[in-house]
C-alpha cells in the first residue's frame, strides 16, 4: 500500500516492464507460441514496439509528476514522439511484410500482370476494369526490387508508414495530450480489421494513404 | 496549456483542405486538388472523395462569400484539377468498352441486403468499447452544431463534418456500385480504409468533451467521473484491438505453416509454393513450351474465390529465374464474374522464348472421368507422354491403389516421383 502511494511507482514499474520485454524480445521471441518452426520474429518487433511503448508511457507519467519545465518540454517535443512512434510501427510493419510475404488474391494477380507489362514490355493498358496507378507504382518499385510481389510488399509497408505518420500528425493539432494520442496510434495499428487490407497485394494501402493525405496533408 | 511551436517536420503547416478552410490560401487548395485527383485512379471509389471536394468548393465560395468574379472563376479552374483527368480518363473507358468502369454482370443484391452487409461490416469491425466511444462523439458532435452561440470553440466542426459526409458520400458510392453490378461483396476490404478517419473523428470529439465543460453544459454533474469513464473506454477498447491483432497474428502463424495454404501469410515460407517453384523452373529450363492443364477438384481453404489456376499462376509470377515477361489474353476474372480464366504467358530465360499456355477445364469428380480427360488431351494437343502434377487432396491418393489402375488401361506409366513431400506428386504416362 505504502509503494501504490508512491507518485512515480506507476511510472516507475512501466519503464521496468517495459525494459524487460525490450531487452527480452531482443533475445527472445518473447511471444511465440509453442510448436510452430522458426520464422522472422514480427512478435519479437512488436514485442520490442510494445516494451518501448511502455518506456515512453512510464517516462510521460514520471515527466508529469516532475516539475513543470519538464513537463513543458515533453509537450514541446509531442509530434515528433508521436511520429517516432508512427515511422517505428509502421518500420516493423514494413520488415514484416516484406520478409513474411504478401498474400495474393485474384485482384492482386491482375495488378501484378500489368505491373509486369509496365515494366518489361512498356504497356500502360489496364484495361476500363482496372484504375492504372496501383501497377504504376508496382512498375515503378519494381526498378528497387524487380520481384512484383517484393514491390507490392513494399508499398503495402510505405503505405502503413504512411498512414500512421499523417495520423499522428492530425492527432498533434487537435490535441496535447501525448499519452491519448500514443493510444489512439497503437489502436490504429492493433486493430486486426485495419491491417487485413495490407496483407494482400491490393490498391487498398496506398487509397488509405490518400485519403488521409487529401484531407489533412 | 503550452502550445507546440518546435517540430522537425512541417507537421502544422500540413492540412491542406482543413488549412485552406482556415486560412483560405489558394496554394493549400491548389495541393489538396492535386493529391484528390489521385484517389480515383487508385480505387475508382475514390470518385467518392472527387464529389466532396467539388461540394466543399461550392460550398466555400458561397460561405466566404468570394464576390470577386476573378477569384470565382479562379476557385472553379483549380477544382478542375481533381476531376478533370479521371473524367478524361473515364470517357475513354467509355470510347473503348461502352461502360465507364469497365463491363461487369448485372448485380444479384438488393440495396437492403447490400445495407444489411454495411451494418454487419461495421458491427464485426469495430468493437463494442470503440463503438460506444464513436456514438459519444456524434452525440456531441450534434450537441455542438446546434449550439454554436453557446459554444464558443467550434474549430474542431469542420473536420468532423467533412468525415462525417466522405464517411455518407463513400457509403452510398459502394452501396451504389454493388446494387447495379456483380462485384465484391461488400466486406471489410470496402470500409478499411475509411478507419484512420473513424478513428480521427472519434479522436476530435473525446478530446473536445475532455478538454471542455461541455459535458457539464448538457447536464453532467460530475465531470471527473465522465472523464475516467471515456478514459476507461479508450483503454479498454484498445485492450479489445490487441486481443483481436494477437488472434489474427496466431490464425497466420497456424496457417502459413499448413502446406496447402502457401500464401495466407506469404509465399516465401510455404512448401508447397516453393516446391512447385522449383517444379516449375525444371520443366521450363528442358521445354520451350509447356501446357499447364489444370482440372483438380481442390480449393484452398482460406480463400472461396481462389481457384488452383491463381495457385500455378502465382508460382510462375514469383520465378526469379524468368527475366522476361510478357502477357497474352490475361483473363483474371473466374466464373463468379462469368469469364474463363485461361491464359498464356511468354518468357524469356537466359535468352530461350518459353510459353506457358494454361487451360482451365471442368472439375473431374472420380479417376475414371480423369483417365477419358488425359486421353482427350494428349489426342488435342498430339502428345506422347503427359505429365501430371497430382494434388494428393480430396481426388486421388496416390498409393491406395486408386488412380494409378485407372490409368494404366490406357497409359504406361514412366515415373513417379515426390515434388512435394506433402501433397504434390509428378506422374508421367505415355501412350
Amino acid at each position: 500500500m505504502k509503494l501504490l502511494r508512491d507518485k512515480n511507482f506507476i511510472s516507475r514499474s512501466l519503464i521496468l516492464t517495459g525494459s524487460i520485454i525490450l531487452l527480452f524480445s531482443l533475445s527472445v521471441d518473447t511471444f511465440k507460441g509453442g510448436g510452430q518452426p522458426a520464422s522472422f520474429g514480427f512478435r519479437q518487433v512488436i514485442g520490442m514496439v510494445l516494451g518501448f511503448l511502455l518506456v515512453c508511457c512510464g517516462t510521460i507519467f514520471f515527466l508529469r509528476n516532475s516539475d513543470s519545465s519538464l513537463r513543458e518540454r515533453i509537450q514541446t517535443h509531442k509530434t515528433s514522439l508521436a511520429v517516432f512512434m508512427a515511422v517505428a510501427l509502421g518500420l516493423s510493419w514494413l520488415l514484416y511484410i516484406y520478409n513474411a510475404g504478401i498474400r495474393f488474391s485474384p485482384d492482386s494477380v491482375a495488378y501484378q500482370s500489368f505491373a509486369l507489362k509496365m515494366h518489361h514490355i512498356a504497356d500502360f493498358d489496364t484495361g476500363a476494369t482496372w484504375p492504372p496507378l496501383y501497377p504504376i507504382l508496382i512498375h515503378i518499385v519494381m526498378y528497387i526490387q524487380r520481384f512484383p510481389a517484393g514491390a507490392a510488399a513494399i508499398i503495402s509497408g510505405l503505405s502503413m508508414i504512411g498512414v500512421l505518420t499523417i495520423f499522428a500528425l492530425i492527432l498533434c493539432k487537435y490535441s496535447n495530450d501525448v499519452a491519448l494520442i500514443i493510444v489512439f496510434i497503437a489502436s490504429l495499428f492493433f486493430w486486426d480489421k485495419f491491417l487485413y487490407i495490407y496483407t494482400p497485394a491490393w490498391s487498398e494501402p496506398p487509397f488509405a494513404f490518400i485519403l488521409v493525405l487529401a484531407l489533412f496533408l | 496549456m503550452v502550445r507546440t511551436s518546435v517540430c522537425i517536420h512541417p507537421g502544422s503547416r500540413a492540412f491542406f483542405v482543413i488549412k485552406h478552410y482556415e486560412k483560405q490560401r489558394t496554394r493549400d487548395y491548389f495541393y489538396a486538388s492535386l493529391i484528390i485527383a489521385l484517389a480515383p485512379f487508385i480505387r475508382y471509389i475514390g470518385l467518392a472523395l472527387v464529389a466532396l471536394f467539388l461540394g466543399y468548393t461550392i460550398y466555400f465560395i458561397f460561405a466566404f462569400r468570394v464576390n470577386k468574379r476573378s477569384s470565382v472563376v479562379k476557385y472553379l479552374l483549380l477544382s478542375t484539377i481533381s476531376f478533370l483527368p479521371i473524367g478524361l480518363y473515364l470517357l475513354r473507358n467509355y470510347r473503348d468498352t461502352g461502360t465507364l468502369t469497365g463491363e461487369r454482370l448485372p448485380a444479384n443484391l438488393t440495396i437492403f441486403g447490400n445495407l444489411n452487409s454495411v451494418l454487419e461490416v461495421f458491427v464485426q469491425d469495430i468493437n463494442l468499447y470503440f463503438r460506444i466511444l464513436f456514438l459519444i462523439s456524434v452525440i456531441f458532435y450534434v450537441i455542438i452544431l446546434f449550439n454554436k452561440n453557446r459554444i464558443g470553440n467550434t474549430k474542431n466542426i469542420f473536420p468532423s463534418s467533412f468525415i462525417l459526409i466522405l464517411f455518407f458520400l463513400y457509403t452510398c458510392f459502394i452501396l451504389y456500385t454493388t446494387t447495379q453490378a456483380k462485384v465484391d461483396p461488400i466486406g471489410t476490404r470496402y470500409f478499411a480504409p475509411l478507419y484512420p478517419l473513424l478513428l480521427i473523428f472519434t479522436f476530435i470529439g473525446l478530446e473536445t468533451i475532455l478538454s471542455s465543460e461541455l459535458p457539464e453544459l448538457v447536464g453532467f454533474s460530475n465531470i471527473r467521473l465522465f472523464r475516467i469513464g471515456i478514459l476507461s473506454l479508450i483503454c479498454i477498447s484498445l485492450l479489445a484491438n490487441i486481443i483481436g491483432f494477437n488472434a489474427w497474428l496466431d490464425n497466420i502463424s497456424k496457417n502459413r505453416f499448413v502446406p496447402v495454404s502457401h500464401t495466407e501469410a506469404g509465399f516465401n515460407l510455404s512448401p508447397t509454393s516453393l516446391n512447385l517453384n522449383k517444379y516449375f523452373h525444371r520443366i521450363l529450363e528442358l521445354q520451350d513450351q509447356i501446357h499447364v492443364v489444370v482440372s483438380m477438384d481442390f480449393q484452398l481453404p482460406y480463400d472461396k474465390y481462389f481457384g488452383p489456376d491463381m495457385f500455378y499462376r502465382e508460382s510462375i509470377l514469383r520465378s526469379y529465374s524468368t527475366n522476361r515477361f510478357a502477357f497474352g489474353d490475361i483473363q483474371v476474372y473466374d466464373d463468379y464474374w462469368g469469364t474463363i480464366r485461361d491464359f498464356s504467358l511468354s518468357m524469356q530465360i537466359d535468352g530461350d522464348p518459353k510459353l506457358i499456355k494454361y487451360h482451365n477445364t471442368p472439375r473431374i469428380r472420380n479417376d475414371l472421368q480423369l483417365a477419358l480427360y488425359l486421353i482427350e488431351i494428349t489426342e488435342e494437343y498430339n502428345a506422347d507422354n503427359i505429365t501430371l502434377i497430382v494434388h494428393n487432396e480430396n481426388l486421388v491418393f496416390i498409393g491406395d491403389d486408386v488412380l494409378l489402375p485407372t490409368i494404366d488401361e490406357h497409359f504406361d506409366l514412366v515415373s513417379l516421383e515426390s515434388i512435394d513431400p506433402y501433397h504434390v506428386y509428378e506422374l508421367t504416362i505415355s501412350k
